[in-house]
């Protein structure tokens, strides 16, 4: 029974020799150069792509916050009438109607 | 519940103003609730402690012919605050001249009388003297026991509590308000602030000027005392043509003119800035520097001139944190 010598590399070399797969090499290296070439040259650098994404000018966004005071002053039910002549005052915190004063007495 | 009380009546022959805002603790009196409960508070004390009312506590002290005369709580307090304001001021602020106010005019309130004015005396005054303690020191022979309740003084020695009282009301009602954020309780011009609130929102206290009744300084307090005494409101004409008032020279027991119609102090408390208040004019110009140079003050001068004292300076406000301006 006759055996078939296994193929090897070296064997595909053989036939096909090392120049024209040197050759052929060469060949795609320019053509992938030149395509880069044209790519960078038009401003679409890939290199450049993900820095420009990472650095990109953020959007402005206005945020606007309201705030609302209310004073609420409940007058207690039957507290006096307040008029000119009643010396009592009921009014809201850190609003004192006068000064105290401080004289003889 | 009201968000604060600013109420003004009248007792112990003066007005005495609350202002109190929000409670500290729920549950508490609202500040109205607390200002009309201090209201009654203040007239008790100024019905059990009045010289010029015969049922008064202090008036049965005064007439009571024993040497030891059992005596309340709130009585033993404010003889022993007029007795610590002796020996605070060295005797001139004495406690002991119910006499001698007699003598020159004064038994009786003058709530309600129209004072003479101050500059017509004035330019008929004798010549401006500082005052001077008693030499005899009455007030060293009043003793107060509180483990047997009892106040202990010669027969015939009298104690007025007078101004004193109105500087210890307004720290005791201040005490009693202590669950407020912040309060000023003026008893007659003698004022206690105090409450955390304070501390952040500082209140305002003008000081009234005796000769022209507008505002000369005003304080922005943080807490503590402040107190002023002066000439223009009890003041009197004498049968006699002249002219007298109600703050004494122990020493001689005759109206006292020291060249100041005026001063106001700042104080730890309201009783001791009442002290050093009537302690400043009795002494005159020089002696108040000293008085006032502690925690600041001012003194108003015959003509009317305004000094800063201690550590207020020249600016037409002055911040007191505390007792310290």
């Amino acid at each position: 029974m006759t055996e078939r010598a296994p193929s090897s590399p070296s064997a595909a070399a053989r036939t096909l020799g090392l120049g024209t797969i040197a050759w052929a090499a060469g060949a795609l290296f320019l053509s992938l150069l030149a395509l880069l070439a044209v790519r960078v040259s038009s401003g679409d650098d890939p290199a450049l792509r993900a820095w420009a994404a990472a650095h990109a000018k953020p959007r402005r966004v206005l945020v606007r916050k309201v705030y609302e005071k209310r004073v609420v002053v409940h007058v207690p039910a039957g507290a006096p009438p307040q008029s000119a002549s009643s010396s009592t005052q009921v009014g809201a915190a850190g609003a004192f109607g006068s000064y105290p004063l401080t004289r003889s007495s | 519940m009201s968000a604060s009380a600013d109420i003004t009546f009248r007792s112990m022959g003066s007005d005495v103003r609350l202002i109190i805002e929000g409670a500290l603790r729920p549950g508490s009196p609202s500040p109205a609730q607390a200002a009309e409960e201090q209201r009654r508070w203040i007239e008790h004390f100024a019905a059990r402690l009045s010289r010029f009312r015969a049922e008064s506590e202090l008036s049965q002290l005064n007439a009571m012919p024993a040497h030891e005369v059992h005596a309340s709580p709130l009585l033993r307090t404010a003889v022993s605050a007029g007795v610590w304001a002796a020996a605070y001021s060295d005797g001139l602020v004495d406690p002991t001249l119910v006499g001698a106010l007699e003598r020159v005019g004064y038994a009786s309130s003058h709530d309600g009388v129209e004072p003479v004015p101050l500059g017509l005396a004035l330019a008929t005054a004798p010549p401006r003297m500082a005052a001077r303690a008693h030499p005899d020191s009455l007030w060293r022979t009043i003793e107060v026991d509180d483990a047997r309740g009892v106040v202990r003084r010669p027969v015939g020695v009298q104690i007025d509590t007078g101004g004193i009282g109105k500087g210890l009301a307004a720290d005791a009602v201040a005490y009693r308000l202590r669950d407020y954020t912040r309060f000023v309780v003026d008893c007659g011009g003698d004022i206690a602030v105090d409450g955390v609130g304070a501390q952040l929102q500082p209140v305002a206290v003008a000081v009234e000027h005796p000769l022209t009744g507008k505002t000369v300084h005003t304080l922005h307090l943080t807490g503590g005392g402040v107190a002023t005494s002066g000439l223009n409101v009890r003041i009197w004409r004498t049968p006699g043509g002249g002219f007298a008032h109600h703050l004494l020279d122990p020493s001689n027991g005759e109206p006292v003119w020291s060249g100041l119609i005026g001063a106001t102090a700042l104080a730890p408390t309201a009783l001791e800035a009442e002290t050093i208040s009537k302690m400043a004019l009795l002494s005159g110009p020089q002696g108040a520097r000293r008085a006032l140079a502690a925690h600041g003050g001012l003194i108003v001068h015959d003509d009317g001139t305004v000094e800063l004292v201690g550590l207020w300076g020249a600016a037409d406000d002055a911040i007191a944190c505390g007792v310290a301006a």
